[in-house]
């Protein structure tokens, strides 16, 4: 098993390089020059390349990937263009926010789309079921910017029961555990939590239907058991599926929450990249999509070894 | 009904809400079981000998299934059984073996983990107890290396050895009645007949009651002391599995017989299979089901079918096999 675990690390690291790759030359196949967003349209040819220099950007592609990739590995991302600071610290502070955001949202939708799906497997068939994959299509199918602005509308509003801006009073972004705080997470999580909450109710429905309608399920029956017991058969037999698929939309949840983010302006990864794009921030938004996509590898890779850990008939090699 | 009698049915329908309209399963079946009485059932496949067996533990879903007539266990009325008494029943006074021992463990527990659940419902014992039982049971079964297959999980046995372990699962609580839904079928021919005396050896020792379901007639002679054939979901021929296999009434029975090779059989002899197939059960079938097909077929047999004919030990539902004895 601890082999196996190593293994399945080592395989992550290609991976990994080869993201970084993508997203570096990504911004360089951009077309214009990264530093024009500092540069006055004026300068005189001596300042641009001084400018050049001193963000190293006169050397050779690969050589500057070289150096990025080394430096990242020390946690340095380079210096913002835009504000000076480095890069590593405003996406902590980002990730740390789009991170509370993406557990909430997932914690919703996630204990939802359980509850739904195994409602919707176990009386198949009947309008329980009938509502629950309706309710699953329509979390799925509405765009959840749209939805977003409905709650606005409705909850800050009109009733002006909670805030629509920011992660906590008065702009602060640094998060604490009050309501005062939490008052501003509902509305953007439960926003988010819709299309988790599809996804895993019709995962959860047809998988638990399927185990529902097999032989074994009715063998344990015919040994006297019976509610809870069979219930924890049942839940083992479904995890491996439902957890891949779980992990897939935490996945989402990390990287897809821009539009999110914009409209509720909550300070995570995903308004940060708003900003680094429309201020052609270079160095910041290479570090954030090279830190989200690090984050979706090292989350494939958790599940898949979580996943193996509970099926036995996975073959571990 | 007699009170002497371990499983009593009488008159037993079960049919299917399908989608596409009602499937009449099981028709009028009628049998009984007296205690370390073994009664196999035979017939081809789709005649309803499975799903006679899992009513006799309710095991079909309530909402899409329609059960009639009377089932009683032990002494008790099955069909009007609360729900904690049914349960607490099954696996501990009847249990059963299933077909497929692939399909009827949990994938993802170890056989141990199985038998060591069942032991503890029914026996009410420590997990450790439970764990010593579970080894007991799967030595008794001769499975090699017993300790150590406690710990396998169903994929990791094979085929004859999972049944096995199916068969020490069923037996773990010591249970009066075993339904045996053809255990042997899906096995290679000498695995088969290992299991085979395997099943009759633990059945003596544990003085249990069993319907061992096969389409197998020389299996049935093995293993049986009475037979029931069964057809179209009716039961269509009754009695001492040597009586009714060496001298069948029933033209279907006669035409099964024909269909099987027996020791002094002449062997060039061409093996005479049954034209046609059987009906459909679509519909409710009140005449003889087997008329279609039958050599003997009169206008009579299309008239709504007599109650079986008995005569001593044996019975049958045809009027032509009624002319003849
Ligand atoms: N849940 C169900 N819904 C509808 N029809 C069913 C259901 N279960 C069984 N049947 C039908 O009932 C008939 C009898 O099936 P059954 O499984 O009892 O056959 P069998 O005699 O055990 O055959 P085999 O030897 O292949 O196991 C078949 O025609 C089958 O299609
Ligand atoms: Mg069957």
């Amino acid at each position: 098993m601890f082999v196996f675990i190593i293994r399945r690390f080592l395989y992550a690291i290609p991976i990994a390089l080869a993201v970084a790759a993508v997203c570096f030359s990504l911004v360089h196949l951009a077309p214009g020059d990264p530093l024009t967003a500092i540069i006055p349209a004026d300068a005189p040819a001596e300042v641009v390349i001084a400018i050049q220099q001193a963000y190293g950007m006169d050397r050779p592609l690969l050589v500057q990937f070289g150096s990025w990739i080394q430096r990242a590995l020390q946690g340095d991302l380079g210096v913002s263009v835009a504000t000076g600071r480095p890069v590593m610290g405003d996406i902590a502070l980002a990730l740390s926010n789009t991170l509370l955001l993406a557990f909430a949202a997932a914690l919703l939708g996630f204990l939802g789309g359980i509850l739904l799906g195994a409602l919707a497997a176990i009386y198949n068939g009947t309008w329980i079921d009938k509502l629950a994959t309706a309710l699953a299509i329509t979390g799925v199918s509405i765009p959840h910017y749209w939805l977003g602005l409905l709650l606005v509308i409705i909850f800050s509003v009109h009733l002006d029961w909670l805030p629509s801006m920011g992660a906590g009073p008065g702009g602060s972004s640094d998060w604490r555990l009050d309501w005062a705080h939490l008052r501003h997470l509902v509305l953007p999580a439960v926003t988010m939590c819709f299309i988790p909450m599809g996804i895993v109710t019709r995962t959860v429905r047809a998988t638990v239907s399927e185990i529902l309608n097999s032989e074994f399920v009715t063998a344990l029956y015919a040994r006297g058991l019976r509610g809870r017991r069979i219930a924890l058969h049942v839940a083992k037999n479904a995890a491996p599926t439902v957890l891949s698929v779980m992990g897939l939309q935490f996945g989402y949840l990390l990287g897809g929450s821009i539009l999110v983010e914009t409209v509720f302006s909550w300070p995570g990864t995903g308004y940060l990249l708003n900003t680094a794009i429309f201020q052609r921030d270079i160095p910041l938004l290479q570090g954030i999509i090279l830190v989200l996509a690090m984050f979706f590898v090292g989350l494939n890779l958790l599940v898949d070894v979580l996943q193996t850990l509970m099926d036995p008939r996975i073959k571990r090699g | 009904m007699s009170a002497d009698k371990l499983i009593d049915v009488r008159n037993l329908n079960v049919t299917f809400k399908g989608e596409e309209g009602p499937v009449y399963a099981v028709s009028d079946v009628s049998f009984d079981l007296a205690a370390g009485e073994t009664l196999a059932l035979l017939g081809e496949s789709g005649c309803g000998k499975s799903v006679t067996m899992k009513s006799l533990m309710r095991l079909h879903p309530a909402h899409k299934t329609r059960i009639e007539g009377q089932i009683n266990i032990d002494g008790v009325d099955l069909l009007s059984m609360r729900p904690a008494a049914l349960s607490a029943m099954r696996g501990k006074t009847v249990s059963m073996v299933f077909q497929e021992p692939m399909l009827a463990f949990d994938p993802v527990y170890t056989v141990g983990d199985q038998i060591i659940e069942s032991v503890m419902r029914h026996e009410g014992f420590s997990r450790v107890d439970a764990r010593k039982r579970a080894l007991e049971m799967l030595e008794r079964v001769r499975i090699p290396s017993a300790a150590k297959r406690l710990d396998a999980y169903p994929h990791e046995m094979s085929g004859g050895m999972r049944q096995r372990a199916m068969i020490a699962l069923a037996l773990a609580c010591k249970p009066k009645i075993l339904l045996a839904d053809e255990p042997t079928t899906a096995l290679d021919a000498t695995v088969q007949i290992q299991v085979l005396l395997l099943l009759k050896e633990l059945q003596r020792e544990l003085g249990m009651s069993m319907i061992f379901v096969t389409h197998d007639v020389g299996v049935a002679i093995e293993v049986a002391d009475r037979t029931a054939v069964m057809y179209a979901g009716r039961i269509i021929e009754e009695g001492p599995v040597d009586d009714v296999l060496s001298n069948p009434w029933h033209p279907y029975t006669q035409g099964l017989l024909g269909a099987t090779v027996h020791p002094g059989m002449d062997r060039k002899q061409a093996l005479p299979a049954i034209p046609g197939s059987p009906p459909q059960l679509t519909r409710q079938i009140t005449e003889c089901a087997f008329a279609a097909r039958c050599s003997y077929r009169t206008d009579e047999c299309m008239k709504p079918m007599p109650a079986a004919y008995q005569a001593q030990t044996r019975a049958v539902r045809c009027i032509h096999a009624l002319a003849e004895v």
